[in-house]
């Protein structure tokens, strides 16, 4: 039964709303436990560790944007977040993380990848001057937020995307004809449902299609970069090996010369150098 | 030399450059050798990594220059984007940079 | 006007006996309330969370662990407003007793179902009508308040009463109206209960007395750590409250009746504190003249702050 795109967008949007539990990595889930007993633990670095979990951050700012304790989309950071749910919140996200535990050692590389790109959007927005970094640097760490749906909600299609890729179709066109929306969308629309913070949003959702940001064109732009160059330096994975394409008009919108680069590759190396050491770890704890 | 987290320091290992803490105090003078205590003493202090001298410790995951390079062209192939092979060009500089860098030191 | 349903979570145990009182209780419920039942207690404590009920009802023995973790829960975020109703299989006066600090009643297996219906009934009828809680952030009000400082002015152990204000709030809500007042006021009193319960585990209390004013009081030893805490996360959040334009300047303006035209920097903490020992005070009202005479003080000093009364 071939449904039409609308079709498909509608049935799985329905399920998104339904959307239970979310997948996480049990190390991090470990590594959280055991900071959060030692009573000297600071409140930073409880943040700097969830910071590298892309599950674990959207929990926590959907709970601190919900309407029950707070004014929705103020909240952006997971600092804030902690300063305002307080840092025992996270014991009791603890105990109901998602029963859907199954994640492959092959899965870690998607978590990589999203904490590479936070860090390079960190680096290019401070560079930029562009304002709150640490904002811009959690849009960087959710882009890829919906291809862990996608792997976990929607097996049997995820499947099918990656037979459509393997034949040479490309990601995003697989992922909108299996699904009527790709990642992006699929990362924003629940976002949204989860009241987070408009910049956060415009930037995941945009962030391949930079003609679908607003009001939020320059912040789009940089996660769209970040992504490219992460890809490129091969740090993480997500569905394919290549790097995808660049626009154009990220670089005119950020008014960056792409001799620039350079620079930011040197910040960068030495950070993916030691965030190398942590999710190598992960991976042995598998 | 060698960057490593706190975890990987052992008794023995001498500090290639001075110890920070978060706050930006010298904890510990360069080409002092590691202790026990000096180990306790940092993580308690909240240090994560130490750069130590020469390269105690062979890290799996680390890949010669020429994997490097190679992994990159597979990454790139097919591109034809004028934007994405400038990046490709000045990726593949600063690998050989970084790499001709660290063989100097080793030398040291 | 519609008014959604009040939305009822049970937590059971699969099998015919529950299903068979849900099906009954449904009955009873029929339009006034919808009862969403669990069987999970890792999906039931996120539904919690995640998207609060009206009321929770909670069969003990299928974990009798869980409810110390929601009841942790309830209490870290002020879930004051959702009464607790206990299903037990016998009576056991000692655990019952321990348990009526944050219980709000208690059925039995063998009740009969219009018996349930009815405590259900008079759980959210009692709560509309004694609580003393403040309405916008369900902390106690002024009746408890006071009950808690009787009880520490006999104690041996210092405590310390604290008076929390916010300064520029009027002219905040004037110029970005109650709404977001409001938020104000329900922030300041999460921050508040969650640092507060973060240092000072279960030995605390938190009162809101009404519009900006909260009164909190904590071990001695711990006041000063609580208030540079507070007075930190109170100052990193308070900027989101103001429209990136303002954000950026530093401050908002505000046109007073007569038109004149005032800039007003961000709404900041005023702490007034004053420590409690036996026999140092014999009524209240010595200690509320004394938190008068530090908020002078403390309000003239910009931005959040915190003061000691030092004097014996």
């Amino acid at each position: 039964m071939d449904l039409d795109i609308s079709e498909k967008r509608k049935i799985v949007k329905k399920k998104l709303r339904r959307l239970e539990g979310l997948p996480t990595l049990p190390p991090i889930v470990q590594r959280l436990n055991k900071l959060i007993e030692n009573e000297e633990t600071s409140l930073n670095q409880i943040a700097e560790l969830i910071e590298k979990d892309q599950v674990i951050t959207s929990k926590i700012l959907r709970l601190a944007n919900s309407a029950f304790y707070g004014f929705p989309k103020r909240i952006s950071t997971v600092q804030n977040a902690l300063m305002f749910l307080g840092v025992n919140i996270i014991k009791i996200l603890i105990i109901t993380s998602s029963i859907f535990d199954i994640i492959y050692k092959e899965d870690v590389k998607l978590w990589e990848h999203s904490v590479g790109v936070a860090t390079c959007a960190r680096i290019l927005a401070e560079k930029l001057e562009i304002k709150d970094p640490q904002e811009v640097a959690t849009a960087g760490l959710l882009h890829d937020l919906g291809k862990i749906i996608e792997k976990v909600s929607f097996k049997e299609e995820y499947k099918k995307i990656e037979e459509l890729v393997q034949d040479g179709k490309s990601p995003l066109l697989a992922e909108k004809e299996i699904f009527g929306l790709d990642h992006a969308e699929i990362g924003a629309f629940l976002m949204r449902i989860w009241n987070l913070p408009d910049r956060l949003i415009e930037a995941v959702e945009a962030h391949h299609e930079l003609e679908k940001a607003k009001d939020f064109k320059k912040e789009s732009a940089l996660i769209h970069l970040a992504n490219v160059l992460i890809h490129a330096r091969g740090y993480g994975d997500s569905l394919y090996n290549k790097v995808p394409p660049l626009e154009q008009k990220a670089l005119k919108l950020l008014n960056f010369n792409l001799l620039e680069i350079r620079e930011v590759f040197l910040k960068l190396e030495p950070k993916l150098y030691e965030l190398k050491f942590f999710t190598e770890e992960l991976r042995k704890d598998i | 030399m060698q960057r490593l987290p706190i975890y990987y320091i052992k008794p023995g290992m001498k500090t290639y450059e001075e110890v920070i803490d978060a706050n930006g105090r010298v904890l510990c003078g360069k080409g002092v050798e590691l202790t026990e205590e000096h180990i306790k003493r940092f993580e308690e202090l909240g240090v994560n990594f130490i750069t130590v001298e020469g390269n105690p410790v062979s890290l799996p995951w680390e890949k010669s220059l020429e994997v490097e390079l190679k992994e990159l062209e597979e990454r790139f192939e097919g591109v034809t984007d004028e934007n994405l092979l400038e990046i490709k060009r000045i990726l593949k500089e600063f690998l050989k940079e970084k790499y001709k860098e660290s063989e100097e030191t080793q030398e040291l | 006007m519609y008014l959604p349903k009040k939305i009822i979570y049970a937590f059971l145990k699969k099998d015919k006996f529950f299903t068979k009182w849900k099906q009954e209780l449904i009955y009873f419920l029929k339009e006034k309330y919808k009862l969403k039942s669990f069987y999970s207690f890792k999906k039931f404590l996120s539904a919690i969370l995640f998207d609060p009920p009206s009321m929770v009802i909670y069969y003990y023995h299928k974990n009798p662990e869980g409810l110390k973790n929601l009841v942790e829960l309830k209490k870290k975020f002020n879930m004051f407003n959702i009464p607790l109703i206990l299903i037990l299989d016998h009576f056991d006066l000692e655990w019952l007793i321990s348990t009526s600090e944050w219980g709000d009643d208690f059925v039995f297996l063998k009740d009969k179902i219009d018996e349930v219906f009815v405590r259900i009934e008079y759980a959210f009828h009692r709560l509309e009508r004694i609580s003393d809680n403040n309405p916008l952030t369900g902390l106690p009000g002024n009746t408890s308040i006071y009950r808690a400082i009787e009880r520490i002015l006999d104690r041996y152990k210092p405590y310390a009463v604290a008076y929390v204000d916010l300064d520029n709030f009027k002219a905040y809500n004037d110029a970005y109206g109650f709404s977001h007042g409001d938020e104000m006021i329900k922030t300041v009193a999460k921050i508040l209960t969650t640092t507060i319960s973060d240092f000072s585990r279960e030995d605390y209390f938190i009162g809101h007395i009404g519009g900006d004013d909260f009164v909190f009081i904590v071990p001695l030893e711990k006041v000063e750590t609580i208030s540079k805490e507070i007075i930190k996360r109170f100052d990193t959040l308070a900027p989101t409250f103001l429209n990136p334009n303002d954000r950026e300047k530093g401050y908002f303006v505000s046109v007073d009746r007569i038109g004149n035209i005032s800039k007003i920097p961000i709404p900041t903490l005023s702490i007034s504190i004053v420590p409690v020992v036996k026999g140092k005070f014999k009524h209240i009202g010595e200690i509320s003249g004394r938190l008068a005479e530090i908020k002078k003080v403390v309000k003239g000093i910009e931005g959040s702050t915190y003061f000691i009364d030092r004097r014996k």
